[in-house]
């Protein structure tokens, strides 16, 4: 199986970020200086101990977090300087997230959950083609609290991708499931990326699934330590863990 | 349908009860203030159409006897538009129905009839006959009480024959809105008459041909009211003048003027503190509800929703409350300003009083409402999109507990359950402190909206307990000479006379003036005395002056100042006299003096304008036959009528006024106390389940929440009774009657009782969450995040 090759045009390309949090006297440093490029159609996991700083990362290459120092660049633009207004109209436009802690709103079924991206997005699938993407159509009507974490997350997912993001970013998609719905989860992102091309960067500790990938980046302490290209990308059926 | 619009419908949905109890609060804000400003608007509106309509006179003024020419010289007067000479007479009247005869003022009609200053509503009958005898027309009030109508007759003992009078007409006037009986400091429509009569028949009856004893005027435009008085003062000295006075000494006027503006400060203070409460809860229950959804607000964000449009959704959620508790709140105020409306309308004789909402209050009412509940949801949200979404999207970091002097003791002496209580409680002093301050407020606004209960009791106990001691009390036309006591000992029942000199005065103090009596007494007044600072009875001082506290404040004047008395009698001297004393009185503003030392200063000797009498209850009915056949008496009032119109009039109204501000305090608290503790739940709910999961019981975690709301109520308690007293002094400050005082006065019974309706509202509300926590569905709670 033949991968296409990505483009050598960036989508989003990281320079020189740090990251430090003070809490009182004790400075924490999140990240030391990170340079990353996502290319387009890219799959890119980021692989690293806990606390090595993959979230803050992910964070701050969708527009939620600002960086201490260094730039991220969408496409030529300056993101690190674009203000509150421009941000929120980069997440509504490009960026789909799925968060390590689902964030769905309890008070509204998935599809409603779903709808709440569509609904200020400029092309986006209907939410019902959006769960049925993610196997999730005979849900549709259930409440966060009436399902479990593995279908919250695929519920999360279809929110993400239903606005045909450009990037889609995820931290730990897979971190609460079992194998099997990890499986389920990780087959939808992968059948994304192909069908739709959408660049999409995964935070897991699970090193089986940096198989799946173009390309491997391993973090320690807040930097990139190393990037590896797999010549091969495992389908998410063949992942064992 | 938008999906951010269905989640706010679910959410009203879900939080229904606890929404409909803010909605409550809201309600009862806007509706005490809608209800007191809309009466208040409505009286005076229906005052001034009424004063307009029929030519309210602007100043009065009476002789002992003018010839009609004078009047030439009045209208001379520069400022003066009009004046119309009458003749006033009063007498005493014989009612079927009733044992104690009325007293009746006799006044003359104009010609043409309908014609004049403070014209006449002809309500049934026709107007009198000119030149016929013994025809009047009666005064509406009256009529009614007694069931008089047009055909029926009085009979009464005029100049000292007894006539009958007819009744053709009945009458309603803007002078006698209130008819105040001579000599008393009280309206009371069942004792005291108004019978208008042809000018001529009047004049042939009293001697009066050519001449009159009373005059009415009207001003013109920016006329000052002091001059022109001072002017018809000096025309009307030599025809035996008793002071000129505008509208604000006109009894009827004067009346009306003060229960207007009780109401209004009763019924804008106490409505305001309401709504500042509500609209202070409202903001603060909105900004916990919100400030609850932190993490879905950054969710909100991180899907791209820009901070207007999620600033708009929680102001949607606001504006929801809020609407509906306007609406409540202007429909509820519309039916309690109309009932307090009806109360006023036996009360108040206007030919038209009708209700309605003030537009401009229910508009600021509900726009206060607005804007505190917008106020308190968008502070939140603006908290929430503060923080990067990133972070505000975490589940929040474990709160740092400190553990101070305070905890560390406690920690000592708790147990493991009962720490966590301290701590949580101490972990958030800021909002631990907030809660205790709306459970405050709720116990502030009852204690504030009845201690006036406390204050009329209080009231009630000095005037007519402590201070007037007589059964009747009688005036005569003039100064006579004390021997006439004789004649009143002698009369049946009679256990005890006091004869009482009353010398019209105004006194004059720097820049102040102030038109009242100098009642002349003996040293030891039995059946009226006099009460001092510690209210027990005092002496009165062998020479000076004692005023009623109140008087002597408002004049600025203390024991030992001089003030100048201008008697208002004869001569028209000015005299300097000292202060001697003050006595503590809750109703009128007077001042008194030794009766040796009164007729000094007047320059005669022993006279008496009035007796007090003590009866003997057995023989009242034959007294008052007699008293009717003395012919110096022109009025007899009891003091138990006094007491009765006190109660009627101005404690019902009161008393009225109280339950439902009453009932309104107690809805607020309920909302209060019931918001603060769900919206605890809701964001404990996680950390109870976890408790629940690892072994706590049912009770145990419970006991957790229930404690730290006994907590907080305990240190509302205390808080609130302060508040109440402030709210309290500062309703207080804003009453300024002339006719009683309001004094700050909470009894330990209202105390307890705020105390006790904040709670039961308290126990309640631990009841349902404990029926909550009980059905805590473990699962749930803790599957939605993670
Ligand atoms: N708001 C914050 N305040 C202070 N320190 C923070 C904050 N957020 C993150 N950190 C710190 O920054 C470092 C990197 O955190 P980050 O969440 O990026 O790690 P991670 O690689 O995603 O770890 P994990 O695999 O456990 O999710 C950690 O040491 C963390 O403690
Ligand atoms: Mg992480």
């Amino acid at each position: 199986m033949l991968d296409p090759r990505p483009a050598p045009a960036p989508v989003l390309s990281a320079r020189g970020l740090t990251k430090v949090y003070r809490m009182g006297e004790v400075e924490v440093h999140a990240l030391r200086g990170v340079d990353l490029d996502l290319f387009e159609g890219e799959f890119v996991v980021l692989l690293g101990a806990s606390g090595s700083g993959k979230s803050t990362l992910l964070n701050i290459l969708g527009g939620l977090d600002q960086p201490s120092a260094g730039s991220v660049l969408h496409r030529g633009h300056d993101l690190t300087r674009a203000g509150e207004a421009e941000l929120t109209q980069w997440r509504r436009e490009h960026v789909g997230f799925v968060f390590q802690f689902y964030n769905l709103i309890p008070s509204l079924t998935a599809r409603e959950n779903v709808a709440l991206v569509t609904d200020i997005s400029r092309h986006p699938m209907s939410p019902d083609e959006a769960l049925e993407l993610v196997g999730l159509s005979k849900r549709a009507d259930h409440f966060p609290a009436q399902m479990s974490g593995g279908e919250q997350q695929r519920v999360a997912i279809a929110r993400a991708v239903a606005k045909r993001p450009e990037v889609l970013l995820c931290d730990e998609p897979t971190g609460a499931l079992d194998v099997v719905t990890g499986k389920v989860v990780l087959e939808v992102l992968d059948r994304i990326n192909r069908e739709v091309g959408t660049t999409t960067a995964i935070i897991t500790h699970n090193a089986a699934i940096a198989t799946m990938a173009h390309r491997v980046v391993t973090f320690a302490d807040g930097r990139a330590l190393e990037v590896k290209r797999n010549e091969r990308r495992a389908s998410a059926q063949d992942l064992q863990w | 349908m938008r999906a951010l619009d269905r989640k706010l419908l679910r959410e009203l949905v879900t939080m229904r009860w606890q929404l409909l109890a803010i909605i409550m609060v809201v309600a009862c804000g806007v509706a005490s203030y809608v209800a007191m400003l809309s009466a208040h608007s409505s009286l005076s509106r229906s005052r001034s159409s009424y004063y307009a309509d029929s030519d309210f006179a602007d100043a009065w003024a009476s002789a002992k006897r003018a010839p009609d020419s004078v009047v030439h010289e009045l209208l001379a007067i520069p400022g003066v538009a009009r004046a119309e000479p009458r003749i006033v007479q009063l007498l005493t009247l014989d009612v079927a129905d009733m044992p104690e005869p009325a007293t009746g003022r006799l006044v003359s009609l104009p010609t043409p009839l309908e014609s004049g200053l403070n014209r006449l509503h002809l309500r049934r009958g026709r107007w009198p006959e000119p030149g016929r005898s013994g025809e009047v027309l009666l005064s509406e009030p009256f009529a009614n009480i007694h069931g008089l109508g047009p055909g029926d007759e009085l009979s009464s003992i005029m100049a000292g024959r007894r006539e009958r009078l007819r009744i053709v007409g009945i009458a309603l006037s803007p002078e006698y809105v209130f008819s105040v009986p001579a000599g008393s400091p009280w309206p009371d429509d069942k004792r005291s008459a108004i019978l208008w009569m042809d000018r001529d028949v009047l004049a042939a009856a009293f001697a009066m041909q050519g001449a009159f004893n009373d005059v009415t005027l009207a001003l013109g435009v920016g006329a000052s009211e002091h001059q022109v008085t001072d002017a018809i003062d000096r025309v009307l000295a030599p025809w035996g003048g008793l002071g000129a006075h505008g509208r604000d000494l006109q009894g009827s006027h004067r009346f009306l003027e003060d229960e207007l503006t009780q109401l209004r400060s009763m019924g804008a203070t106490v409505p305001t503190i309401f709504l500042g409460v509500a609209a202070f809860l409202l903001n603060a229950v909105l900004s916990r509800i919100v400030a609850g959804q932190r993490e879905q607000i950054a969710a909100l964000k991180a899907l791209g929703y820009g901070n207007l449009r999620i600033g708009v959704h929680y102001a949607e959620l606001a504006l929801a409350v809020v609407a509906c508790g306007s609406v409540l709140g202007v429909a509820l105020g519309a039916w309690g300003g109309n009932a307090m409306v009806d109360l006023y309308r036996d009360y108040f004789r206007f030919p038209n009083l009708a209700f309605g909402v003030d537009g401009e209050t229910a508009v600021t009412a509900v726009a206060i409402s607005a804007a505190a509940g917008i106020v308190g949801a968008l502070a939140a949200v603006r908290g929430a999109v503060k923080l990067p979404p990133a972070e505000a999207m975490r589940p929040p970091s474990p709160p740092r507990y400190r553990r101070g002097a305070i905890t560390r003791t406690l920690e000592r002496v708790l147990s493991q359950p009962g720490r966590m209580v301290a701590r949580n409680l101490a972990r958030n002093p800021v909002r631990t402190l907030l809660s205790s301050l709306g459970i405050a407020f709720s116990i502030a606004i009852i204690i504030s909206g009845s201690f006036s209960q406390d204050a009329l009791v209080h009231v009630m106990d000095i005037s007519f307990q402590r201070e007037q001691r007589y059964d009747v009390q009688v005036a005569f036309a003039e100064a006579l000479s004390d021997e006439v006591l004789h004649e009143l000992r002698a009369l049946p029942g009679v256990l005890d006379v006091e004869g009482q000199r009353i010398a019209p005065v105004r006194l004059h103090a720097g820049s102040h003036r102030y038109e009242t009596a100098i009642i002349g007494m003996g040293a030891q007044p039995r059946l009226r005395r006099l009460i001092g600072a510690d209210l027990r009875p005092t002496t009165v001082p062998e020479r000076g002056l004692v005023l009623t506290d109140e008087l002597a404040r408002r004049l600025e004047l203390r024991v030992g100042d001089q003030v100048e008395v201008e008697l208002l009698e004869g001569r028209r001297r000015r005299v300097v006299v000292e202060v001697a004393g003050l006595s503590t009185e809750m109703l009128g503003l007077s001042g008194y003096m030794r009766d040796t030392a009164l007729r000094r200063l007047l320059g005669e000797g022993p006279r008496v304008t009035g007796a007090l009498l003590a009866v003997d209850p057995q023989q009242r009915a034959a007294l008052y036959l007699q008293l009717q056949t003395v012919p110096a008496v022109v009025s007899v009032g009891l003091r138990s009528a006094v007491f009765d119109i006190f109660n009627e009039t101005t404690a019902s109204i009161q008393t009225t006024t109280t339950v439902i501000l009453s009932l309104f305090a107690c809805v607020i608290a309920v909302g209060v106390v019931y918001n603060g503790a769900r919206i605890t739940l809701v964001e404990r709910s996680r950390e109870l389940a976890t408790l629940r999961v690892i072994g706590f019981t049912r009770a145990e975690v419970s006991g957790i929440l229930l404690w730290e709301l006994a907590v907080q109520l305990l240190l509302a308690i205390p808080l609130g009774w302060l508040l109440g007293w402030m709210l309290a002094l500062g309703i207080v400050a804003g009453v300024d009657s002339e006719l009683y005082r309001f004094p700050l006065l909470i009894s330990p019974r209202t105390y307890v009782f705020a105390t006790g309706v904040v709670s039961a509202a308290g126990f309640l509300t631990a009841l349902t969450v404990r029926r909550k926590i009980d059905h805590l569905d473990l699962v749930e709670v803790l599957k939605t995040r993670e």
